[in-house]
């Protein structure tokens, strides 16, 4: 089972039902129980402030899809980044099943 | 550096420093101005074949926004002009030091290593994989191991 799982976001994903319906379900719900650590990755723009996971902290930074900047290995860089901390913070707080 | 023992390969230019990368050399010295291109970009060219090579770059300007960039993700030393020799070697023990201390803690840290799940739609198959690219360090320092 994965401590640490990566939601790449775009309308793709929210269009597909095994990807928003069963993938993202389950990661939600283990997330809730502290059982893993979900991170959405925005790849491409889409609306996703209502979607279930928008109370997650997204990257790359400020939500921003990586398409959307002029340097995509930058924006990637930077969602790098992020879950490299997560994943150092998480190292010892995930209970391990 | 030739009282050192190390056995050590010279180039003048970037295709002769790719030739002599398939020696798999312990460390490389790259100037970010050579004849054929720039040391930064061949540096994260020649770490996709041999990721264990220790490579510093030296430079004798100010390295551009987007280098500069390169050498933090991919952990690369900038030594700037003026330097000594001792300087380049003090810095090759160390990182030789670090490699070796950090195959340990790799090895150690297989056990403990973060499972990571990547869900996407099929059509996001290439950012996957370019995402994967620059999450690659964290599984050769053995942070996260990658589920399939």
């Amino acid at each position: 089972m994965a401590d640490l799982i990566l939601l790449l976001i775009s309308p793709d994903f929210l269009a597909s039902d095994y990807c928003y319906g069963k993938e993202m379900d389950r990661a939600l719900e283990r997330h809730q129980r502290h059982e893993a650590h979900v991170i959405p990755v925005i790849v491409r723009p889409v609306d996703w402030e209502k979607a279930p996971f928008s109370y997650l902290q997204a990257v790359p930074k400020d939500g921003k899809a990586i398409t959307l900047w002029a340097n995509k290995d930058q924006a990637l860089m930077d969602a790098a980044k992020s879950i490299r901390k997560a994943a150092e913070e998480l190292s010892g707080t995930i209970r391990r099943g | 550096m030739a009282d050192t023992g190390w056995k050590i390969l010279t180039a003048e230019s970037a295709t002769q420093a790719t030739r002599l990368m398939r020696e798999k050399p312990d460390a490389a010295v790259l100037d970010y101005m050579l004849p054929d291109g720039n040391g930064v970009e061949l540096a994260v060219e020649l770490l996709q074949s041999a990721p264990r090579t220790q490579v510093i770059i030296m430079t004798g300007t100010i390295l551009p926004a987007e280098e500069e960039a390169l050498c933090e993700e991919h952990n690369l030393p900038v030594l700037r002009k003026p330097f000594l020799a001792s300087d380049v070697m003090n810095q090759i023990r160390s990182r030789l030091g670090m490699q070796q201390a950090s195959a340990g803690d790799v090895e150690a840290a297989q056990g403990r290593a973060l499972k990571v799940f990547v869900s996407y739609s099929h059509r996001d198959e290439a950012w996957q994989k370019r995402l994967d690219k620059h999450l690659s360090t964290l599984k050769h320092m053995g942070i996260i191991h990658r589920l399939a």
